[in-house]
């Protein structure tokens, strides 16, 4: 029969091939295959494949100083996790830590010393020679000697062994200043010792001793302490059980702290004194404390005839600090006797370090708090540390001292160098720029990536990214012994990384090297035979007598290690001034009790107070992986930067509208945020993140980096914590 | 109405069912011998005595070392080892010349999936044989078949191109790690193998 093909015939035959090839891998496995092809096509980089080790070290990204336990693969680090046992973190790693290995390849990374001209909304950069920047600062510090002004070091990360240097360094120079940010535990610290008959020295946290812990906004729950301090108090909260510990967050925003803390106090802004003192007056009323340690320790406590510690704790009865604080009197009542009746409690200050000091009178206010709830006594929960063992030529009386931006006149600075390599607390920049000579100062960052302050200096010199630089963390102010470690590198540096001792060591004319600085610090420790040393490798902790030499001391710390140093156990007796040892300390103590907050002053009607807010070491950007912007950007669970967050009524009489743009202003400028209700946040407040942010690149211009720190107006009163600024439909 | 003798609807069906799945895993999947030729069953059989983590073994850390490096066989094989082909072969151009073999392993998985063994083995007991079969006591070994799309090996998605399992070990896809978990209430979360 002749085989007869119709065009009718060849439809069907392709309609049945099509509706056969339904029924045949072939539509269903490309799918998949070509879905995973699209992940591992050739623009896609490839985890290269090679021997596979475990290294360890120690993360540098905050002052916890977390153990760190590297995969790598040929060498280079592709997965970060906590080291177990780590007598910091316990085997856990925050976010930040888990993602540090990406630093490196930031896109804003410097390659080369650069020359940086700030344009409208973006920077340029220019490649210059780092002969070329050390000339400029030679000349520049030629001229600070003389008339024309100082020469200042910002240390973003004080406490290092390289701080010592530089302040050793600096105290050789007829100008030198040795500058850290007003939030640095230093600073706060030394508020103790203003009220200390004799020098107190550090201080450190026994949280494991305390039943409450009274946060003054420090985020206590939130990176305050170390992972393995925090822990056991987010297992606790809310417990029943006798012994847990109970948190009450004073805080003017609803942090992370407030809502994970047992109790929250929601405050005025910039009220935390007049809380102190109220607080303080009903424990005195009441006769809630230790009348004889009180009378014997307190030279000012009571003096017959003269403004005294009691005359003015009495102003501040409750229904005054209530009218100041906007705290109602019952909770002050209750909250002074909890104090007492669920103790040993200890009341933190600090503050939150984005957010700005508290103030040197509001943390005097809660030092005396802890001194009148016995949290200084010998079995309390603050104790005094020592520092780690220094070497030889680093005595106090050798170096600089510490100062704050305060203490610096206006329009002193001739040249400003600022080590940025690691991050610390922030400091708003025009609160910097108005202590150089205008037109005159040269200003000199060192810093891995173009972010933060690198972004205002004329000139800056690359400096090896995190997990490639060799650098030791200091003591966390929480911490009740002192302690050491050192983040050794991870990866391999590239070309044109200069460490910043380096630098500074060429501009102070002598030697200096951070790997021989670091072994003459851990031979000086090692040469006390003091305390216990944990290994990385095994996860052990052996008394430090265990090991043979200093050699084997650096060994151990290069590789993950911990030092930490054995209690102080006899304490000496201590004389404390409530109010300060100052001569007008009761007018400037009461001055800042009875200080009006912003929510309440003369505010013109389109005013709104701004509430900055972030975490130690991680106010800005570059500190964070680029591509953890699910975290912080997209999901909302870490609210950006560049979102400003309002109370619904104050939205609803701005006419704001949730979602929309809007427009931040203060004499300083203008930023372009998103607009987000909450009605957790106090009415007339903006809160706003001053970091972590991702930053991603932006093309292959460089965008200034949006921060609202960059828009706080050095001429306001106490401009930081809480500022003015309007806020406008975009 | 199909006509007698035309080719029909049913024609190309019956076509389009034959290159579906005779034709397409041919094609799909080229095969590549392994470089070297290695027999589990000897060494894992009473001759040598071998367990399977004699070779595959957990560090101190916990972390598995996956498929043995040249070290470690040369703790036997520094010099030929019986009479086969494949054995001087494999002494010959790798153990003498300190060259890692470049093994097509079967169970490679994507860079953005973290397994641990130490986790499935050392904490869940999870026997070898659970996820690879008779592969400890194979006689030789097979062909890999690389997928020309993916480049995975076809053990990822198992034997039959239909993806229909005939044994609980057939199959490495994210699918198949998830149905195990939830076999044994294993609540998963992205993070614990995404990282």
């Amino acid at each position: 029969m002749p085989l007869t093909l119709t065009r009718r015939d060849i439809l069907k035959f392709v309609g049945g091939s099509i509706a056969g090839i339904m029924v045949t891998p072939i539509p269903w496995k490309l799918l998949d295959d070509v879905s995973i092809w699209t992940q591992n096509g050739p623009w896609i980089p490839k985890v290269p494949r090679g021997a596979l080790t475990t290294s360890f070290s120690t993360c540098a990204l905050c002052p916890a100083g977390c153990g760190v336990q590297a995969r790598c693969v040929n060498g280079i680090p592709y997965f970060l996790s906590g080291t177990r046992n780590h007598p910091v973190n316990n085997g856990t790693l925050c976010p930040s830590g888990v993602a540090a290995h990406h630093l490196a390849y930031h896109p804003l990374r410097l390659k080369t010393p650069v020359q940086v001209t700030r344009g409208n909304g973006t920077i340029e950069v220019r490649p210059v020679s780092l002969d070329d920047v050390l000339r400029k600062i030679s000349v520049a510090s030629g001229n600070s000697t003389g008339a024309k002004g100082s020469l200042a070091l910002l240390d973003q990360r004080p406490g290092r062994t390289v701080s010592l240097f530089y302040r050793k360094q600096l105290a050789r120079h007829d100008h030198g200043i040795y500058l850290v940010s007003p939030t640095d535990p230093i600073l706060i610290t030394q508020c103790l010792d203003e009220m200390a008959e004799t020098p107190f020295g550090p201080v450190g946290y026994h949280l494991e001793n305390v039943r409450t812990i009274l946060s003054f906004a420090a985020p206590v729950l939130d990176g305050w302490g170390t992972p393995a301090q925090t822990s056991p108090m987010l297992r606790t909260r809310h417990s029943s059980e006798q012994n847990a510990v109970k948190v009450i967050q004073i805080d003017s925003r609803h942090s992370r702290s407030a809502q994970l803390a047992d109790q929250w106090i929601p405050l005025k802004p910039k009220t935390e004194a007049a809380l102190a003192f109220g607080i303080a007056h009903v424990i005195i009323r009441d006769g809630l404390y230790d009348k004889r340690v009180i009378g014997r320790r307190i030279p000012d406590f009571n003096i017959p005839g003269k403004h005294s510690y009691s005359d003015l704790i009495g102003r501040f009865t409750p229904d005054h600090t209530s009218e100041l604080t906007g705290v109602s009197s019952d909770v002050i009542v209750s909250t002074a006797h909890s104090l007492v009746a669920r103790g040993p409690s200890v009341a933190i200050g600090d503050g939150d370090s984005g957010g700005g000091p508290l103030g040197k009178e509001a943390e005097i206010a809660i030092w005396g708090l802890n001194i009148l709830l016995g949290a200084l006594e010998s079995n309390g929960s603050i104790v005094q540390r020592r520092e780690a063992p220094v070497p030889e030529g680093f005595s106090s009386k050798e170096l600089s001292p510490v100062m704050g931006i305060s203490a610096i006149p206006d329009h002193s600075i001739g040249l400003l160098l600022i080590d940025g390599s690691d991050p610390g607390d922030p400091l708003p920049w025009s609160l910097l720029e108005r202590k150089l000579i205008p037109r005159q100062s040269l200003v000199v960052a060192c810093s891995p990536t173009l972010t933060g302050l690198a972004q205002h200096a004329q000139y800056v010199v690359p400096t090896p990214a995190h997990l490639e630089a060799l650098t030791d963390i200091p003591t966390i102010v929480s911490s009740a012994t002192a302690t050491f470690s050192i983040s050794a590198p991870l990866l391999k540096r590239p070309e044109g990384m200069t460490d910043a001792i380096e630098i500074m060591a060429k501009v102070f004319e002598t030697e200096g090297s951070m790997e021989d600085l670091l072994k003459q610090r851990t031979s000086a420790i090692f040469a006390t035979r003091r305390g216990c040393v944990f290994k990385a490798g095994t996860g052990t902790t052996v008394p430090i007598t265990e090991l043979g030499s200093p050699d084997e001391f650096w060994t151990e710390l290069t590789a993950g290690g911990m030092w930490t140093d054995d209690p102080i156990r006899s304490k000496p007796f201590f004389q404390f001034h409530f109010m300060g040892r100052a001569p007008d300390a009761y007018q400037r103590m009461l001055d800042a009790g009875e200080a009006v907050s912003p929510l309440d002053g003369p505010l013109t009607p389109e005013m709104l107070t701004v509430l900055p807010y972030g975490r130690r070491a991680e106010v800005g950007g570059a500190q964070l992986s680029p591509l953890m912007t699910k975290l912080y950007q997209e999901s909302g669970l870490h609210r950006s930067s560049k979102v400003a967050v309002l109370n619904p009524a104050t939205a609803k009489k701005f006419d704001l509208v949730h979602g929309e743009q809007g427009i931040l202003a203060t004499a300083c400028g203008t930023q372009k945020v998103g607009i987000r209700v909450d009605a957790a946040v106090m009415p007339g407040v903006i809160e706003i993140a001053a970091g972590p942010e991702p930053i991603g690149q932006a093309g292959n211009e460089i965008v200034q980096e949006q921060n609202i720190l960059e828009l706080i107006d050095p001429d306001q009163a106490l401009p930081w914590r809480a500022f003015r600024a309007t806020l406008r439909k975009a | 109405m199909i006509k007698k003798g035309s080719p029909g609807f049913w024609s190309g069906f019956g076509v389009a069912l034959v290159i579906g799945w005779l034709a397409f895993p041919r094609i799909l999947y080229r095969s590549l011998e392994q470089p070297v030729q290695f027999s589990h069953a000897i060494h894992t059989g009473e001759t040598v005595g071998m367990t399977c983590d004699g070779c595959h073994t957990f560090s101190n850390d916990g972390r598995f070392a996956g498929i043995p490096t040249l070290v470690q066989c040369a703790g036997c094989h520094a010099d030929v080892v019986g009479e086969t082909e494949a054995e001087e072969h494999f002494v010959k151009e790798y153990i003498k010349q300190r060259r890692e073999v470049p093994w097509h392993v079967y169970a490679r998985q994507p860079d953005n999936a973290h397994f641990s063994h130490a986790d499935h083995v050392n904490v869940g007991g999870i026997v070898c044989e659970r996820c690879h079969g008779s592969h400890g006591t194979s006689g030789s070994l097979r062909p890999f078949e690389e997928n020309r799309i993916s480049g995975y090996s076809r053990d990822i998605w198992g034997a039959n191109i239909s993806g229909v399992k005939s044994n609980a070990w057939e199959g490495m896809k994210m699918n198949d790690c998830v149905a195990c978990h939830n076999e044994n209430n294993h609540r998963s979360a992205c993070l614990d193998c995404h990282k």
